[in-house]
């Protein structure tokens, strides 16, 4: 641990305005980088092929819900009547992708297929219900991290949301993204020191694990009205979808991620919605079976 | 010296220690739009869907009856790590610093149900060799990985995974990870117990930060002190027989779900068991 531990030896002996230009340097390293794109900043390899593995919720998600079903579902008064109304023998074929849609989709058991389309471009595809979903980079506001006058990390966000582009609602939306990197545990500790962190360290240094992460943040709108649940429970079209996507490694060598999700729809929810849902790397497609949604 | 610390007078700095990660202490309340029913009223006797089980972890779920519960060495044993978080909780965590380097070397963790304590050292310090005693919270180790921070937990007593009878071995490890979303705390257990789960289990939790003190959203913790509830003779252990359990059809009527997939299993977890609930459906209507 004390092998880690910043020494504030080093630098007595140097001129000030080196300090200083080192200081700023170090600051503006972390704040102000242009990062060469979405894909290079990945803080690892994301495609491939995953499985949800469904350990929460399971009368949820494996099977339909009885009609009027809302259990842990944070459903208005109007969200509860039309959920209450739904009736399965008056669905229209056009009807039958209404569970697969951005709001629902990461938390139907399927298989999910990540792409790169392009250096700015995810593609996210599920075989359950034979979706498609393009995660576009380079439109949210950025998020950064600088020290502050107290030795303290501070983040911020830099520019401003672009509105989605004009077009139809559909199933999966427009989704924007951005990456919220962690701090570089190196960068930090110099920038820290120079901020006046002197003679100490990033709390917990002696235990940070070295490398790159960070989390795939998401915003989706332009949605087509949908159901959160297969037996009819409704959100609208005006209903946004957040996710933090945080990828991992365990210790026995699987790979996973974890989508975090909040749906708010001022129509039919009286809260945002959330839900976390379990995805593991499979080593191949082979288990990669397209469904339609009428077959699902 | 004296140079940096003009320098750091002249940035405007006091020194202090910084933080690299997410701040993850104070309080947390957590969110129940999943697994509701499991984490709060608590699954009904025989559903153990979606559990990796072994046979052994199905037959001792199959034999556990819910009087156990009322048994006087049972009473006041309260949910150990791997199920805690899920449960009805809200969850304080508070850094620890050493008193003359003020560097943090854990963070405590206090659980409202069943007023339950922990430390998570993050001073780099080992495990405790296998023989070391068990407790209920077991004994942890943290590390960050970018802003999650990582918890390895080993010397964990026996318990549940589930709390209608799924049991849990004094040789199960977990890694857990606090993860930090604006307002939002994400939770990551995964699960490992090589005598009753054939793979890992992985659950995933939301906690939102409280604001203020919220005094009166906490309970009480109150000592448990167990005491005869039943008129069972003394030391009788309610259970039954391989094939006995009544509530197994009961669960099965009552969900409509085979009594196959409410038994659990490895295979229940994956998106290609619907297609072998549509099957079993199908036989049973027939």
């Amino acid at each position: 641990m004390s092998g880690r531990r910043f020494s504030a030896g080093a630098p007595e002996g140097a001129p000030l305005r080196v300090l200083v230009a080192l200081a700023a340097a170090s600051v503006a390293l972390s704040a102000q980088s242009a990062p060469p794109s979405a894909r290079a900043q990945a803080p690892r390899d994301i495609t491939g092929y995953w499985v949800s593995v469904v350990s929460e919720d399971w009368h949820w998600r494996m099977v339909t819900p009885r009609k009027g079903d809302f259990t842990s579902l944070p459903l208005n008064d109007e969200g509860k009547r039309v959920a209450s109304t739904w009736d399965p023998a008056k669905e229209k074929p056009a009807d039958a992708c209404k569970p697969f849609g951005a709001a629902a989709i990461m938390r139907v058991p399927d298989r999910v297929h990540i792409t790169w389309a392009d250096d700015a471009t995810l593609r996210i595809e599920t075989d359950a219900g034979q979706q498609a979903r393009r995660i576009q980079f380079g439109t949210l506001a950025t998020r950064g991290w600088r020290v502050n006058g107290r030795g303290e990390i501070e983040w911020f966000e830099q520019g401003r949301d672009a509105p989605a582009p004009p077009g139809p609602a559909t199933w999966q939306g427009y989704s924007a993204a951005r990456w919220d990197l962690a701090p570089d545990p190196a960068v930090v500790r110099n920038a820290v020191f120079f901020a006046g962190g002197i003679g100490t360290s990033p709390d917990g240094a002696g235990t940070m694990v070295p490398g790159k992460f960070g989390s795939l943040h998401v915003v989706t709108t332009q949605l087509k009205a949908g159901y959160l649940r297969a037996n009819g429970v409704p959100y609208s079209d005006a209903a946004r979808v957040t996710e933090d996507y945080d990828f991992r490694t365990e210790d026995d060598g699987t790979e996973w991620f974890t989508v975090n999700t909040t749906v708010e729809d001022p129509k039919y929810l009286a809260a945002p919605f959330v839900t976390s849902t379990d995805f593991r790397k499979e080593p191949d497609g082979s288990k990669w079976r397209p469904t339609s949604c009428a077959a699902y | 010296m004296r140079r940096v610390l003009i320098l750091a007078v002249l940035l405007g700095c006091v020194p202090s220690a910084a933080r690299a990660q997410s701040d993850i202490t104070g309080e947390w309340a957590p969110l129940y739009h999943e697994d509701q029913v499991d984490r709060v009223p608590g699954l009904g006797p025989v559903d153990f869907a979606g559990l990796p089980l072994t046979d052994g972890a199905r037959q001792w779920a199959l034999s556990w009856d819910a009087s156990r519960v009322s048994v006087l060495e049972h009473q006041c044993q309260v949910h150990v790590l791997p199920y805690i978080l899920s449960g009805p909780t809200r969850l304080r965590i508070s850094a620890q610093r050493d008193g003359n380097t003020e560097r943090i070397v854990a963070f405590n963790q206090y659980i409202g149900l069943w007023g339950q304590d922990r430390t998570i050292w993050v001073d780099g310090r080992p495990h405790p060799p296998a023989i070391a005693p068990h407790s209920w919270m077991g004994f942890s180790t943290g590390a960050w990985e970018g802003n999650t921070l990582v918890v390895r937990t080993t010397h964990i007593k026996q318990g549940w995974v589930r709390r209608n009878g799924v049991p849990e071995s004094d040789l199960v490890t977990t890694t857990e990870r606090f993860t930090r979303h604006g307002d939002m705390l994400t939770y990551v257990i995964y699960i490992k117990d090589p005598v009753y789960l054939t793979e890992p289990l992985v659950r995933s939790r939301n906690f939102v930060r409280m604001s203020g003190l919220g005094e009166g959203n906490w309970i009480a913790a109150t000592p448990c002190e167990p005491g005869e509830e039943t008129a069972a003779p003394p030391h009788a252990v309610p259970h039954y027989l391989p094939g006995e359990n009544p509530f197994v059809a009961e669960a099965e009527r009552k969900s409509g779900i085979p009594a196959e997939a409410l038994t659990g299993g490895q295979e229940t977890l994956y998106p290609e068991y619907r297609q072998r609930l549509k099957e079993l459906r199908k036989q049973k209507a027939r």
